[in-house]
């Protein structure tokens, strides 16, 4: 059922990619809807209360992390410039296409840390990334920018982060401290990236997909301040 | 006013019990080892349910297993 579910998260979020609300339902369904909707029904049970108790609290943290996004979002008036665009529904599909995935991120990331404890649950999440890095580089690059100058600069700076990432995980078995270090790093360099180099070549000239992108990325320092913080092995 | 703290034996009578895994005593409880790990860790605090099942499970009273401290944080 998690890997099901975390193939629906992938393709959903490969899918944002194109846009349509299709995909964002796909990207949503993933784990936060699915697994939840799925014991509320009875079609499958949590395995123990600690499980559900997890499930909620993580549940909780989304809401708070999605009210947040979306207070900044009004705050900074970038509503305004969303309706005001010629496109219809842009505006709906992006704030939606937000919120569900800041959701879904905030809701397996919280779920994993606090199910796992801090070191199984930063390796699981830094194998997770390294999928989604993988698909995405495969996927957007051939698909969508294939052979453009953009098309390159992405490919060849994804393939810069793999080694932070392989360093991490490798790392944070044995060396939590190490581990968190490479996904600081990993961290600040995909933000930069995003935030600068994107908009160089011509991408992601929307500052909100930017600002979208990075608010996606910032809640991985979670697991990375908690590897950073273990003297030792096991610790966290 | 001091908060009491609740703390628990459970990783010291799971070994006195034959030394028995954190695998085997969550068969035992029914429950998955996950929550045996954070319990032990002080991360969560089982149900009365689950506190009589992990007692049965290990052959001694619930107030062998957790205990009120009361150097516990203030309030």
């Amino acid at each position: 059922m998690m890997i099901l579910s975390a193939l629906l998260v992938v393709v959903g979020y490969l899918g944002m990619q194109f846009g349509g609300p299709v995909w964002v339902a796909a990207a949503t369904c993933g784990v936060p809807l699915l697994l939840y909707l799925l014991h509320d029904l009875g079609v499958i049970a949590w395995r123990d209360d600690f499980q559900r108790e997890v499930a909620m609290r993580s549940g909780m943290h989304a809401l708070v992390a999605v009210g947040l996004v979306c207070a900044m979002v009004v705050a900074t008036n970038n509503t305004t410039e969303l309706v005001a665009r010629e496109e219809p529904g842009y505006g709906l599909t992006m704030m939606a296409a937000l919120t569900l995935r800041i959701a879904a991120i905030i809701w397996g990331l919280s779920w994993l840390v606090q199910y796992w404890g801090g070191q199984i649950g930063a390796i699981r999440i830094l194998w997770v990334l390294l999928g989604i890095s993988f698909i995405e580089t495969a996927g957007t690059t051939m698909l969508r920018v294939h052979g453009t100058e953009a098309g390159g600069m992405l490919f060849f700076a994804r393939l810069w982060f793999y080694p932070l990432l392989a360093l991490a995980i490798v790392g944070c078995r044995r060396w939590p401290r190490v581990g968190g270090a490479a996904l600081c790093v990993y961290l600040i360099g995909k933000t930069w990236f995003v935030a600068h180099s994107f908009a160089a070549v011509g991408l992601m000239e929307d500052t909100l997909v930017q600002a979208s992108m990075i608010a996606m990325t910032l809640p991985l320092m979670v697991p990375a301040l908690t590897l950073l913080s273990a003297r030792r092995a096991g610790e966290v | 006013m001091n908060k009491p703290k609740l703390t628990n034996a459970l990783r010291e009578r799971r070994k006195s019990a034959g030394g028995l895994t954190q695998q085997e005593l969550a068969e035992r409880a029914g429950v998955t080892r996950q929550s045996i790990i954070s319990i032990e860790q002080g991360k969560y605090r089982p149900s009365v349910e689950l506190a009589l099942l992990l007692a049965r499970a290990l052959g001694c009273t619930v107030e062998d297993l957790f205990h009120l401290s009361d150097d516990g944080d203030k309030a």
